[in-house]
């Protein structure tokens, strides 16, 4: 199977990732407490958008942080 | 000299290179010297103390490693011979016509003497020559030791010649290269093979001993930044006022994590009395410099002139043959008290430029300050005192004036600098201020261009000092991955690490380049790198490894010093490759395919422009016609209906600045042709391409 964002092969059959988009997916929800902790009130959409405008955000985190927004306005709507 | 005529037994003297083999020749010449040539190939004959010698060069390797095997992308191979180069390679076949003089010449002579460069590269060279062109002459070989090119060392190390080939020198040189061969063309070939079966056309995928290694430092930075997540922290300074001048603050905590406690802090100091609650200063010294060894003067070019490490080298090479400097490939970071320091100072002095410093110098006490870096051939790189017989080149002045300074610097004083400390209480929350001067300038005097004096002067503060507070400013950061690898900081890591040589260092970064691997200044690994690596890492993760590459740099080093025989190295090297090749081969399928899709994004990605300034949904990309086989730019979306294109010269490497025109919203690209380079608007409509008419004029 091929993980969602990329061509590559993924970690496992369970997940949708690869190995370094899975890798981006942990830190980006391990960074969501400490954004939340350092800004008091944030949202995971907000947060997403954020990480995403950051210019210091790797590109993978931003393809990343892209399919996550996705799939929470798919959520939401 | 005639190669055909008979003439009485000479001493025939071998060199590295035809430059070296012209200085050595004019240096050892008492009377006249005889120059012969023999094609494009200069033969120097004199008589020294009522003997011939006769001195002849080879032009760098004559000799190469090659497998027996016949067809050149069969895997696995371990049976290497010596070959001579130009069998190998038809774009140096000229170097068979060297080949053929010096074994004429070697038929005469009954005394042979190795004056290549101390180390493991020109024994090697001259090794080779003596045991294929001169009919295993090795043994009886003599050594001339030199590191610099200066008559009255050319001239001491022919009276101390010594028999041998220097120690183990050209057997650790052998084993290299035949380690080298073997890991290097196995892997590549396997990869090389892996790609072909399963894709179309042929691309060398290659890897080897000390190109994995640093290719996965690279890969794992480039990893590392494409998966950071930056977090934010925040800054505060207070703004305060003395003597009409501001001075910044900063609060003692460099990052707080949290808005809503810097924002509680900002209120509780705002409008709140500042006290100088103390100040300290330190008095301290600075050190001068270690002499330059090859890898910190690649490390100074580039950060001073920008050099690349393989220019620097090659600039430095050409200083030494003009005898301006000693040996510059050296780990060593000592300058031997054997080194007559007084007669290159007395020698700087007659320069106009270094005729100051140098008399300063001499009225000192003329102690080097040692690195601790130690290398029995050479010493650190250091001035001859020669004056330039010919024009410098400004490239090779700016480094010959970097190293003369450096050696200055060396023998310079210890410089004071004092720091200056001062705490600041606002409304019980500690700021601090730091300040720098010198004190006693010492050795930067000597060195002050290339090196960045940070002093930082701030006003006269006493304690109980109270300042009045402009403001206090908030500052919002984020944290920033770590910075990526420049060709400079790559070779230090290789450096620190202890893998590759100081002479091939800066080539094997290089190979890295040329083969797409990586591009930029600062170092971006394509997906091609991240993929072999991805490879190497699950097939062949010793290969890749430091351990491994150090294990076998430790081992070449007991071979050069007589505690370990080649051959055990290499049946190391054979077995290690056997269980590796063997896992490739297993998934020759799966490799493949991963390296297949590894080039096509690739060349994407080099390919891709912009995006469409016309449609603005498509990108712009670098296609080639399949009818008329020439390339131009054209949009994504053309099969939608978008016409945007645009011609493209036909020669010369294409680069993408990443920037728009102002005047049309085009992308700008850099175009390079041979030493021709310029930027252009990629739009052939553009106005600023527009001939200005009369009536505009």
């Amino acid at each position: 199977m091929k993980c969602s964002i990329c061509n590559r092969e993924v970690i496992d059959d369970k997940s949708e990732l690869c190995l370094y988009h899975s890798e981006c997916y942990k830190k980006i929800k391990s960074s969501f407490e400490v954004w939340r902790l350092a800004y008091g009130e944030l949202d995971w959409l907000n947060y997403l958008q954020r990480v995403d405008e950051r210019p210091e955000t790797g590109i993978w985190v931003k393809e990343c942080c892209e399919l996550l927004k996705k799939k929470k306005n798919y959520e939401n709507s | 000299m005639s190669l055909s005529q008979d003439s009485s037994p000479y001493t025939l003297v071998i060199c590295e290179k035809p430059d070296s083999a012209e200085r050595i020749a004019e240096a050892l010449s008492e009377k006249e010297l005889n120059i012969t040539k023999h094609g494009n190939i200069k033969i120097f004959t004199l008589k020294r103390s009522g003997r011939t010698y006769v001195i002849c060069s080879a032009s760098g390797h004559l000799y190469t490693i090659s497998d027996t095997l016949p067809k050149h992308y069969v895997y696995p191979t371990f049976d290497v011979e010596w070959f001579p180069i130009h069998t190998m390679d038809r774009k140096r076949r000229y170097l068979s016509q060297r080949i053929g003089v010096i074994k004429k010449l070697a038929e005469n002579a009954d005394v042979f003497i190795n004056a290549c460069d101390f180390d493991q590269e020109g024994d090697t060279i001259c090794f080779n020559i003596l045991k294929y062109a001169c009919g295993e002459k090795q043994n009886m070989a003599l050594r001339a030791k030199f590191s610099t090119l200066t008559k009255t060392e050319v001239q001491e190390a022919f009276r101390s010649t010594v028999h041998g080939l220097g120690n183990g020198l050209a057997e650790a040189g052998r084993t290299r290269h035949i380690v080298d061969f073997i890991f290097g063309v196995n892997l590549s070939r396997a990869l090389s093979e892996s790609y072909h079966k399963f894709n179309q056309g042929y691309r060398v995928i290659t890897v080897g001993r000390v190109q994995g290694p640093a290719l996965s430092y690279v890969v794992k930075r480039e990893v590392e930044i494409r998966t950071f997540v930056p977090t934010p922290f925040w800054r505060l300074h207070a703004e305060l006022y003395k003597d009409d001048t501001t001075i910044i603050a900063d609060y003692e905590n460099q990052r707080v994590f949290k808005a809503s406690e810097i924002q509680k802090i900002k209120k509780r100091c705002e409008g709140k009395k500042s006290i100088v609650t103390q100040v300290t200063k330190s008095i301290y010294r600075q050190f001068p410099p270690f002499p330059f060894n090859t890898g910190s003067l690649q490390k100074d070019a580039y950060r001073i002139f920008g050099y690349l490490p393989s220019h620097t080298l090659r600039i430095a090479e050409r200083l030494y043959l003009s005898a301006l400097i000693s040996y510059p490939r050296t780990s060593s970071q000592k300058l031997p008290s054997s080194i007559d320091f007084q007669k290159i100072f007395t020698d700087l002095q007659k320069s106009k430029t270094y005729n100051k410093d140098a008399s300063n110098i001499l009225r000192g006490k003329m102690t080097p300050n040692q690195g601790p870096k130690v290398d029995p051939a050479h010493p650190a790189i250091y001035p001859t005192g020669d004056i330039p017989k010919r024009t410098l080149s400004s490239t090779e002045s700016n480094l010959y004036d970097l190293i003369v300074r450096r050696f200055l610097a060396v023998f310079g004083e210890v410089a004071l600098r004092e720091q200056i400390s001062v705490t600041i209480d606002i409304s019980g929350y500690l700021f601090n201020i730091y300040g720098k001067q010198t004190l006693k300038e010492g050795w930067i005097k000597f060195y002050r261009n290339y090196t960045s004096v940070d002093d930082k002067v701030i006003p006269h503060l006493i304690k109980d000092e109270k300042l009045p507070l402009q403001s206090i400013v908030i500052e919002e950061k984020f944290t920033k991955p770590l910075s990526r690898y420049n060709q400079s900081t790559l070779l230090e890591k290789m450096e620190k690490e202890d893998i590759g040589t100081k002479a091939t260092r800066a080539d094997i970064i290089k190979t890295l380049y040329d083969r797409g691997y990586f591009y930029g200044t600062h170092i971006f690994a394509t997906d091609i790198a991240l993929t072999v690596n991805e490879v190497m890492s699950q097939y062949s993760p010793k290969i890749i490894s430091v351990d491994m590459t150090r294990k076998i740099e430790k081992n070449l080093e007991k071979i050069e010093n007589n505690q370990m025989d080649g051959g055990i190295v290499i049946h190391q090297a054979v077995d290690q490759m056997i269980d590796s090749l063997a896992a490739i081969k297993k998934a020759e399928k799966e490799i493949g395919g991963k390296l297949g899709q590894a080039v096509i994004t690739t060349i994407h990605k080099q390919n891709r422009i912009s995006s469409c300034p016309l449609c603005n949904k498509g990108t712009l990309n670098i296609i080639r016609s399949k009818k008329t086989h020439k390339r131009f730019i054209g949009c994504s979306r053309y099969i939608k209906g978008c016409r945007a294109s645009a011609p493209l010269p036909q020669r010369g490497t294409v680069t993408i600045t990443g920037k728009t025109c102002s005047n049309c919203g085009w992308p700008i690209i850099y175009l390079r042709f041979y030493r021709k380079s310029w930027r252009q608007c990629v739009n052939s409509t553009c106005k600023s391409k527009r001939k200005v008419t009369k009536d505009e004029m």
